[in-house]
């Protein structure tokens, strides 16, 4: 067949690799739509909203977590132009991510929406194709809308890009104006891949997913040279080598060629099923034509939420070892080793990039592979400074030591935050609260401020962002990135219930958050410990020194007073549900816990009421 | 799971064929599903109304009895259920007295033509203190009755009101002078733990209860269940549930005031002078085997528990059609065994140890969890104290978690 000619052998010079940087909600996937439904790639009746989006929790969070490849045809100038469009993700937590599709470009859309303007997150990005010196196209998005401040957004993104007006394009990805012209564009401003392809072969694999029924398939950026159906191919990194079952462009259905050449962005499935051997970042070389030297590949991620995963059920722990093995496979960004809690029984110290990656993971872990799981509260990881000298890395609060220690680091980040001007006096009491240290303040347009500040990783992970938003009536942004450690004056808080340590609960804060911690969980395990034939005290301690305390009166009478006319079966019924109810009870000493409670004693739900408020204030004045 | 209760209850055909023949004495269970209103507290199988169903009314309701006593017995015949006669009847409800004594006299002739009576047979019925006088008292001793039990549940009006009983203090008194002089043994039945009732009048009702010189007492914890009206009062927070200590202390007050009056507790809710305890009750603990008739009626005999249909409608429906009007369950030696456990626990002549390391094939004594002042071992019988006894569904637990699984 004479038209697939050009999947095959597709000249470099009309290959255009791009990939769209936006923020959350700024229409970046209403856009890649709108791309394959003009280019045809998509009939109408194929065209699903946001096709892109193809996971349930990216659709239901309307969120993009995991990028895609996918490459139309466009003609310009009579030509035909492969355009491949790599999706990014849209969250702080994903910076990574988005490296990793940047790295397999040429050239980026900025997409900012009209009517919100450039947010923190977006700027990152954008610093982020700056230094892989992409070619960016400025385009304005939801210029139709009422609330569209196009010619202030205009002027921001002139100030920052050093472009003039004309440069920055207007779409409204929603009616499709304007995306002809932005087509248009990008074969015009995008430069071509600029490989060897006559140079041994290699590909950079920026991508890979775990098919239930295909095995792996790893998407590949071929860099130099080609790779033909036929050919043996080889893992760098790994060093495994084997012939592969399917070379393939994604248009967005899959499609088998029999070549991948310079340029080129594709999918090779192996038929590989052990998830180590594909690894993101890795280069392929092929036998035909070997290469001697690997692609820089990518910085490893660095996590910096950590948290206990474990199953509710002990007999799932495999199954959760083999889950986490295949998300690896597309998410390189977990790490995990096994952990055991008295509480809680076997499962993993997991990794994460932040705390909707964990979620994310979490969720996916459910649903994907069937897991019921309970997570520990999340924290950051901490250096500890011996006094005889060493040095132990905190990942789990159980392992942070009590004696002999000389300090502690925690690690910070550089946290920027752009808000409309009248909340600059709150934003900076929030950053306060949370041990923040002011590195600086931009004025960005009339109105927008960057406030630049560094604070401890352990403050702004949870629940900052929520405060942030709600003291800015949601204008303010956020973005941030590690910034080294510092010192810092940090405890462990234990939680003993009947005096023995529930390691699960236990938590690593600040001094002055001590308290508060060690008054609220008490209180949140008194409410949700149900009451048994003894006493239980339940203690928030320093090492041995008791911070708070709450006690479980015993349970006095637990006796159903009568069996009504001799109906001794329901009463059988009724001692065999509580005692079935009792062994799915984890147990810390003799005391039987619903796993219910640990669930929601380990939710970052906070607990305020009348008496927390006062005993902190009280606490305060100490 | 292993629950029994996902499995479909068992007709009468396929109970009878189940049926693994034991050698326990045979009591009769009548329930009587009339009362004149409905107390508030109430969730028991019974009906204000005249009539239940298409020939099922409060006038028809003797003769009905006897249909299912004589459908009981031919499925015994049929079955291989040994026929015996009862060792006690107790008429319970509702109200029995809500029937007038020549009804309540046929009922127990009935039971008399078709199982026989022993000898000298505890026959007991419970009643409102209002819904009897000194006459009709003498006219159920004529018939056969030898024990009466009053619904007194407090002495204190005001708990009364609470507690939507329409009698006075002054009416269970008549009530209970005109039992001693119809020659009725005489129990009270006490309620405690009623919202708000203070320590002190719970302790009036027990001390006066105590002086009246009765053979028995059984005293109930209030439980308000969803349904009734004190449930929607409690939904809409016009009345308090006391805790679970507060009625632990009540109970405390009662076994303290009974026991130096001279009563002494034999199962966990009831208290009699010595010799006076109610064979019938007891029978329920110790695993003997009784036919219960009416709606809602509980029978047991060996391995089988079943019931009466509770809906009179569909209960009557069998029975005019010489059916029998029961579904129930075959036990498996699991449930046996629990039940052998949590039935044992609430007497005081104990848990036969012996017979639990029978039945399990293992060793018990010198095996068991430690109770920590919740029991002790007597005469080879694990008896609860008395804070066994308030906890008495946390000790048959223990003991099925150490032996059962």
């Amino acid at each position: 067949m004479t038209n697939s000619e050009p999947e095959t052998f597709f000249p470099q010079e009309l290959i255009r690799n791009f990939s769209i940087i936006a923020h959350i909600d700024h229409g970046k996937s209403t856009l890649a739509d709108r791309i394959l439904s003009l280019t045809g790639a998509l009939s109408d009746r194929q065209m699903r909203d946001q096709y892109l989006d193809s996971m349930d929790i990216e659709r239901e969070r309307g969120i993009t977590i995991k990028s895609q490849a996918v490459t139309v045809n466009w003609e310009k100038g009579g030509k035909t132009y492969a355009l491949s469009m790599i999706d990014t993700p849209g969250h702080v937590d994903f910076n990574y991510e988005v490296s990793r599709a940047l790295a397999a470009c040429e050239g980026c859309v900025l997409l900012v929406d009209a009517t919100q303007g450039i947010e923190a997150q977006t700027l990152s990005n954008l610093y982020l194709a700056l230094q892989n010196d992409l070619a960016i196209i400025p385009v304005l998005n939801k210029i139709d809308l009422p609330g569209a401040k196009t010619e202030e957004v205009r002027a921001t993104l002139c100030d920052l890009l050093g472009v003039s007006p004309e440069e920055v394009m207007e779409v409204s990805a929603k009616t499709g104006v304007g995306v002809k012209e932005l087509l248009d564009a990008i074969v015009e401003k995008v430069p071509a891949p600029s490989g060897d392809p006559d140079a041994p072969t290699r590909a950079l694999i920026f991508d890979s997913q775990y098919d239930a029924y295909r095995g792996i398939i790893t998407y590949i950026r071929l860099v130099d040279g080609r790779i033909e159906a036929k050919d043996r191919i080889i893992q760098m990194k790994s060093g495994s080598s084997l012939v592969p079952l399917e070379l393939g462009i994604v248009d967005p259905f899959m499609r088998p060629v029999e070549m991948l050449t310079t340029g080129q962005v594709g999918y090779v499935i192996t038929g590989i099923k052990d998830v180590r051997q594909a690894q993101v970042g890795d280069t392929i070389t092929c036998e035909r034509s070997l290469a001697s030297e690997p692609l820089k590949g990518y910085k490893a991620p660095e996590s910096m939420v950590y948290a206990g995963i474990f199953p509710l059920e002990t007999d799932q722990f495999p199954l959760l070892r083999q889950s986490l093995d295949k998300l690896r496979l597309n998410d390189a960004s977990i790490s995990y080793t096994p952990e055991t809690s008295s509480a809680l029984g076997f499962g993993f110290r997991c990794g994460f990039l932040g705390l909707l990656h964990m979620q994310i993971v979490i969720e996916r872990l459910e649903r994907e592979f069937g897991l019921e799981l309970i997570s520990t509260a999340p924290n950051v990881h901490y250096r500890v400074e011996m006094a005889d000298g060493s040095e132990v890395t905190v990942t789990n609060p159980t392992q942070f030591p009590e004696n002999k220690v000389k300090a502690v680091y925690e690690p910070v980040i550089e946290a920027s935050i752009i808000t409309p001007k009248e909340y600059v006096g709150d934003v900076m009491k929030l950053c306060q609260e949370h041990r923040g240290k002011m590195l600086g303040m931009e004025y960005l347009g009339p109105d927008g401020v960057c406030l630049r500040y560094k604070m401890p990783t352990g403050e702004i992970i949870f629940g900052f962002f929520d405060q942030l938003k709600s003291r800015t009536k949601g204008y303010a942004t956020l973005d941030y990135a590690p910034a080294g450690e510092e010192k810092a004056d940090l405890v462990r808080v234990d939680i003993l219930i009947h005096g023995e340590l529930s390691d699960a609960l236990s938590a690593i804060c600040h001094k002055d958050k001590a308290y508060e911690y060690g008054l609220k969980m008490t209180k949140k395990l008194k409410k949700l410990i149900p009451r048994q034939q003894f006493e239980i005290p339940i203690q928030a301690a320093i090492g041995q020194r008791v911070i708070a305390r709450e006690t479980i009166s015993p349970l006095r009478k637990d006796v159903l007073a009568k069996c009504y006319g001799g109906d001794i079966t329901r009463k059988r019924k009724l001692l065999e549900k509580q005692r079935e109810g009792k062994k799915k009870m984890k147990m810390i000493g003799n005391v039987a816990i619903p796993q219910e409670a640990f669930i929601s004693a380990l939710s970052l739900e906070d607990l305020d009421d009348k008496d927390i408020r006062e005993k902190l204030k009280a606490h305060a004045k100490k | 799971m292993s629950f029994s209760n996902t499995r479909p209850p068992a007709g009468p055909k396929e109970l009878g064929e189940a049926y693994l023949p034991t050698d326990r004495p045979f009591r009769v269970y009548v329930h009587v599903p009339f009362c004149l209103r409905r107390c508030g507290y109430c969730n028991f199988n019974t009906f204000t109304s005249f009539s239940l169903a298409p020939g099922f009314d409060r006038e028809s309701y003797p003769a009905l009895l006897e249909r299912e006593m004589r459908a009981a017995r031919r499925w015994q015949e049929e079955h291989g259920v040994p026929v015996k006669a009862a060792s006690s009847v107790f008429f319970g409800g509702g109200t029995p007295t809500a029937l007038r004594p020549s009804q309540l006299s046929s009922i127990l002739q009935a039971v008399r033509r078709t199982w026989g009576i022993d000898e000298g047979a505890e026959v007991s019925l419970e009643a409102n203190p209002d819904t009897v006088d000194p006459k009709k008292l003498f006219s159920l001793r004529r018939a056969g009755f030898t024990r009466v039990s009053f619904g007194v549940q407090s002495w204190e009006p005001r708990i009364l009101k609470i507690l939507d009983r329409t009698h006075s203090p002054q009416a269970a008194w008549r009530a209970v002078r005109g039992a001693r002089k119809a020659g009725l043994e005489c129990s009270a039945d006490l309620i405690y733990g009623t919202p708000s009732e203070k320590r002190g009048e719970w302790e009036r009702s027990v001390r006066k209860t105590a002086s009246l010189g009765l053979d028995h007492v059984s005293c109930y914890a209030l439980s308000i269940y969803p349904r009734t009206k004190m449930g929607r009062m409690l939904e809409r927070g016009k009345i308090k549930e006391e805790s679970d200590s507060a009625q632990a202390m009540d109970y405390e007050i009662a076994d303290s005031i009974l026991s130096r009056r001279g009563y002494k507790w034999y199962e966990v809710s009831n208290w009699a002078r010595e010799g006076k305890e109610c064979l019938h009750n007891l029978g329920y603990w110790r695993g003997d085997d009784w036919i219960g008739l009416g709606p809602g009626a509980h029978s047991h005999f060996s391995n089988l528990r079943f019931w009466d249909f509770s809906r009179p409608g569909r209960w009557s429906e069998r029975v005019l059609s010489d059916d029998l009007p029961w579904e129930g369950e075959v036990l498996g030696e699991k449930e046996e065994a629990e039940e052998e456990i949590f039935l044992g626990v609430r007497l005081r002549e104990g848990l036969n140890l012996k017979n639990l390391e029978e039945r399990l094939g293992r060793r018990v004594i010198g095996e068991l969890p430690p109770f920590e002042g919740l029991a002790h071992i007597r005469g080879g019988s694990l008896v609860p104290t008395r804070q066994g006894r308030l906890l008495n569904d946390f000790l048959a637990r223990s003991l099925m978690d150490r032996f059962l699984d």
